[in-house]
């Protein structure tokens, strides 16, 4: 008996898939405090410097919480149809919906939890209030393009308009960063800036042959963009962007100006690579970093560029 | 008109199915059970504490000194203090759910952690709280750190375990007699073993990275002095280490004769180590010296090139015929003996004339004065312009293999004599001028590697130490080189069985390729394509045998024939591997295409036209395994299957083990055991369309049980499947009325039970830190058995810190 108690008392930890599933499941509210602890634990998170949490998926903690909060609605629904929860779904829907940049819809569900709880009526009115200028800033001026879409139609080509409008966007992002310091929406608003140095950014490489001084100026823009985003979570995708630019560069110099012709200059073409690998290299060195083994295979990519050339035309 | 056709599409989709389904025994019309009204729920005062509760933490604020906002105190005292009904125990999980929902109103990720542990520190925990406590626990950068050092001493103390214990366990068979001289063996490369480590191992540049993330997340931590101490500790090494990488890069570039590529990393060596003035004095050195050597041979070959491409000016008594002669051929565009041969006899002449003048007038000068040469050197001038044009001449003429003599003629010179033979080597060491020279020279190549890897296996490419000097790093693996030796008639007569034998003729196989794109007529094209055909059939690469064939007149029908089965075989095989239905159509359209008399072309056909008829925009099945494991997907909340068909008893019909398909839209295949069949025959297909609801109903409780097993057991996680996820966020906002009908937003996923995946008993890590290992080996006759330390696994994110 003896000899078995210590076989006994060990096996008392182990329980099967089953027993633990059916331990494991949880009622309406229960489902909600888990969902809602898990979204106000990452509310107050800086997603401009460091990137957003995820989930033991593996998928972007707000998304993920947003989706799940739909899906408690609907495997509970007769629960949340009694509208015991309703103020708390819509409250933590817009605070994910805010973190992906659905800002409208995050006011409204705002606006819809201030009407229904008095808890929550204040903190809701701010916050939908900061959405809303949000959802106006966002609006100013042109975006990031998605050049497969159906709708995306031809760039317009006022530069000072498009500048303009990016400024006032900043702006305006700036002012609201600066009043809601001490809370997340900074976070966000910086995050909008960033992106809207980055649409300018990728407007002027887009129109960099229809201006003159364009590739000077789309160069300087995206250094710009890597200059002002230092403490980003994406500044190693703004270098990467700057070293992509310099390998685009260095492509077209060598089909305009073939290397076995007599106009090729291998000094600008040295010039060119030699700023694309410092960066490629720079940003290869950061450990634990998607980013260092795109730079470390981009690299390679690039410098098989070389091995198409003549030897005495650049440094190998 | 665009919903119209998608409808009409559907139905007849839907039609046709439902005709091609097979009858069965099924002896109740409904596959589904009626959707249930919704149960009556009505709120408990727990359950209004527990909505108080998450409104409090929602716009929560922690005070200035890390405390709990009262009112999330409050809410919580309240959900405690709410009196819960015996006979209704409903969520017993609140209280601890809500203890984690105040930990996490902190906005402290410290504070928080320190709450999780004590949470987790309750009996009441149900496991799929305490899961995702044990991940808060576990995600504390600082205590990573600690474990990824801990890592890399276990990897040295498995090293030196294994080092001492594994050559005395195979030496059992010897009653323990080579025990001295294996242990003796194994301490040498276990000491050699060390130049291959690097001063800041992965699992430390791991560390080192935690610590810096943590730093920066936490700058006001009271440890971060402690932490920073650590990194500043940390960095020189790390700097150690990527600037070895560099140094070695640079010496490598040197031996493979690319000084500008070995300046480049020398220089960035330097770079890297001047973050650290004060540390890595020695690394500094030998940087500052591979900077040096690079200048050097980068100056030496400059001085080469330059030498290379020495002008010499043409003799003076050939001047005239020489300048005649090239305008010649500059005017002919194909070289034909008429044109040119006036110029060439008056070249001769010349040649002769200013040979006569040079005896005559007794002087004999330098050699390198160009334009007033002896008579041998004239020879030698003239003579080598005429086997060059010769070998032109050949070449034009399509006489390749004179051309490549003569050419090897004239390049078989002294180049210090005459500048036309560098002219000559270089066209023929050219790849692509020379193609068949290539293959040739490749060919003599593999055979000489494949003799010598079957002779001295891996050793023939590097040793093992490639950072100790190459006679020391050899010394050491002379035993082990010795054997390898003596035991390669062994090893050859093995192979076939092992495997594992590197292709050495892939490089001559493409020069054979170059060959024939370049001289499709060439002389030596049979030699070629034979030589190439035997190769690829030796890989079993039956298409290109088959393309080869095609070229060899007298190739036999019947073997032929026999070709293009294997060639379809080897092609419908990777159709297996292809997920989509679109990519999988195309290449089984191709085989049918390609080859339409072959049984492979017709079997590919058929297969083509019955994944047609079943084609359908998704195909996420869910097995009956995975079923029964959660009822509540199968059950009123979610699908709502006939409890009849999930009752084992084939009379009143079965659900086949195959389960249930969402195709799509809104259509289910429910796949049921066939008539009077078992469970073992194909199943036979019924199929119906379910209703917005029950269609919201299955994907919402499939999610919730995805969740909560993921959360609860590790292995049972699903892979990410975005097509998957996409059908199912779209089915459950109803957004079914326009299926996607591009190929690749298909998702084929399978939804399986545990067992399913894993078999009866899922195999689990030995709780010893040891693998008992039982080892024979033909190759050294050795027999024994002996623990072997396993070395800590690699995070998953490994690969980024390398």
């Amino acid at each position: 008996m003896l000899a078995l108690a210590p076989l006994a008392f060990a096996t008392m930890g182990c329980e099967t898939f089953s027993a633990r599933q059916a331990e494991s499941i949880y009622g309406p509210s229960e489902g909600i405090l888990e969902t809602v602890a898990v979204l106000r634990r990452h509310v107050p998170d800086d997603t401009y410097r460091f990137p957003p949490a995820t989930d033991f998926t593996g998928r972007n903690v707000y998304r993920a919480t947003l989706l799940r909060l739909e899906s408690l609605e609907r495997a509970e629904a007769p629960a949340f149809e009694t509208g015991y929860m309703d103020a708390v779904l819509l409250f933590a829907k817009a605070r994910a919906l805010e973190r992906l940049r659905g800002y409208d819809l995050a006011a409204q569900h705002y606006r819809e939890s201030a009407r229904l709880s008095k808890d929550l009526r204040d903190e809701a009115r701010a916050s939908a209030t900061i959405c809303d200028r949000l959802a106006g800033a966002v609006a100013i001026g042109i975006d990031l393009r998605d050049s497969l879409a159906e709708s995306s139609g031809p760039l317009d080509l006022d530069a000072t308009g498009v500048r303009r409008d990016l400024d006032e966007r900043t702006a305006q992002l700036s002012l609201l960063e600066g009043e809601v310091e001490g809370s997340h929406y900074r976070w966000i608003a910086q995050e909008e800036i960033e992106r809207a140095d980055r649409a300018r950014a990728a407007y002027f490489v887009a129109t960099r042959h229809v201006r003159p001084e364009g590739t000077l100026l789309a160069l300087q823009e995206l250094q710009r963009v890597a200059s002002r985003h230092g403490a980003s979570k994406l500044r190693l995708r703004h270098l990467l962007d700057l070293a992509e630019f310099y390998v685009v560069l260095a492509r077209e110099y060598v089909a305009a100006v073939p290397p076995e012709s007599l106009d090729f200059d291998p000094a600008r073409f040295t010039e060119i690579s030699d700023a694309a690998i410092r960066l490629f290299e720079l940003v290869s060195s950061h450990d634990g970093r998607p980013e260092k083994l795109e730079a470390t295979r981009q690299l390679e990519a690039f410098l098989a560029l070389g091995l198409g050339i003549d030897a005495d035309r650049i440094e190998r | 008109m665009r919903p119209l056709m998608i409808a009409l599409a559907g139905a007849a989709f839907l039609v046709g199915s439902v005709g091609c389904a097979s009858q069965t025994a099924i002896v109740h019309d409904d596959l589904l059970v009626p959707l249930a009204a919704p149960r009556k729920w009505v709120p408990l005062p727990e359950d209004f504490a527990a909505a108080r509760l998450a409104r409090a933490a929602l716009v929560a604020h922690p005070g200035v000194d890390g405390s709990v906002d009262p009112d999330v105190v409050l809410a919580l005292d309240a959900l405690e203090a709410t009196p819960v009904p015996e006979l209704s125990p409903r969520q017993p999980n609140l209280v601890p759910l809500a203890l984690d929902l105040r930990d996490a109103t902190l906005d402290d990720p410290l504070a928080d952690r320190e709450g999780a542990r004590a949470l987790a520190k309750r009996w009441d925990l149900d496991p799929r709280l305490e899961a995702r406590l044990d991940r808060r626990i576990g995600n504390d950068p600082l205590e990573l750190a600690g474990r990824r050092e801990f890592d890399t001493w276990e990897r040295l103390w498995a090293r030196t375990f294994n080092a001492v214990v594994e050559p005395i366990g195979s030496s059992a068979i010897t009653g323990f007699i080579l025990a001295p001289y294996q242990l003796a063996n194994s301490l040498i490369h276990y000491f050699a073993g060390f130049s291959n480590s690097e001063p800041l191992s992965f699992t430390d540049r791991q560390a080192l990275a935690l610590r810096q993330e943590f730093v920066a997340r936490h700058p006001e931590s009271p440890i971060v002095p402690d932490v920073e101490q650590k990194i500043r500790r940390a960095e020189p090494k790390l700097a150690k280490t990527l600037a070895r990488r560099r140094l070695r890069a640079s010496e490598r570039a040197l031996d493979a004769d690319a000084p500008g590529l070995a300046l480049h990393h020398a220089q960035a060596a330097r770079e890297i180590l001047s973050a650290h003035p004060e540390a890595n004095a020695s690394t500094q050195r030998d940087a500052e010296q591979a900077e040096a050597a690079a200048w050097t041979a980068r100056d030496a070959e400059r001085m080469r090139s330059l030498a290379a491409t020495e002008a010499r000016a043409t003799p003076a008594a050939l001047r005239e015929s020489e300048y005649a002669l090239a305008a010649a051929l500059l005017a002919s565009p194909i070289l034909r003996t008429e044109p040119i041969a006036a110029p060439v006899a008056a070249y001769r002449t010349d040649a002769a004339k200013g040979a006569t003048r040079a005896r005559g007038s007794g002087v004999r000068p330098a050699p390198d004065a160009g334009y007033e040469l002896d008579d041998e050197a004239l020879e030698r001038h003239v003579g080598a312009r005429l086997a060059f044009l010769g070998a032109l001449a050949e070449h034009e003429a399509h006489r390749e293999a004179r051309s490549r003599e003569r050419l090897a003629r004239a390049a078989n010179r002294d180049a210090r004599h005459d500048t036309m033979v560098r002219h000559a080597r270089a066209l023929l060491d050219d790849d692509w001028q020379n193609p068949y020279g290539a293959f040739e020279r490749l060919r003599a190549k593999a055979r000489r590697d494949e003799l010598a890897w079957r002779l001295a296996g891996e050793f023939v490419r590097r040793p093992r130490y490639p950072n100790l000097p190459a006679p020391v790093a050899y010394l050491i693996d002379t035993p082990t080189i010795a054997m390898t030796i003596v035991m390669a008639p062994l090893r050859a007569l093995l192979s076939p069985f092992t495997g594992g034998t590197p292709d050495f003729r892939r490089a001559p196989a493409l020069a054979g390729y170059r060959y024939l794109v370049r001289y499709p007529d060439g002389e030596e094209q049979r030699a070629v394509i034979d030589w190439l055909y035997a190769y690829e059939r030796d890989q079993e690469r039956w298409g290109r045998a088959l393309r080869l064939a095609d070229w060899i007149p007298e190739y036999g029908p019947e073997e032929r024939a026999e070709l293009v089965e294997k060639t379809t075989e080897e092609r419908l095989a990777l159709v297996d591997d292809i997920d989509q239905y679109g990519t999988r159509s195309t290449v089984l359209r191709g085989v049918a295409r390609e080859f339409p008399d072959s049984e492979g072309g017709k079997a590919a056909g058929l297969r083509a036209r019955a994944e047609r008829e079943d084609a359908s925009p998704q195909f996420i099945r869910i097995t009956r395994g995975f079923l029964f494991e959660n009822p509540e997907v199968a059950g009123d909340d979610g699908v709502g299957i006939n409890p009849l068909l999930l009752n084992e008893d084939l009379r009143d019909g079965e659900l086949h083990p195959e389960g249930i398909v969402l195709r799509g839209g809104r259509v289910l295949e429910i796949r049921l055991v066939a008539d009077g069949e078992d469970e073992d025959e194909p199943y036979a297909s019924r199929f119906v369309e379910l209703s917005e609801t029950r269609l919201r109903r299955l994907t919402a409780t499939l999610d919730e049980a995805v969740q909560r097993n993921g959360l609860i057991d590790a292995d049972s996680r699903f892979d990410a499947d975005p097509n998957r996820d996409t059908y199912l966020e779209r089915a459950s906002l109803g957004l079914t009325e326009e299926p996607d009908l591009r190929s690749n937003a298909q998702s084929s996923f399978v939804y399986q039970s545990l067992r399913e995946r894993y078999g009866a008993v899922r195999g689990r890590e030995s709780l010893l830190p040891f693998d008992l290992v039982f080892r024979g080996s033909l190759g050294d006759f050795t027999l024994g058995a002996f623990p072997r330390w396993r070395p800590p696994r690699e995070t998953p994110d490994a690969y980024l810190y390398r």
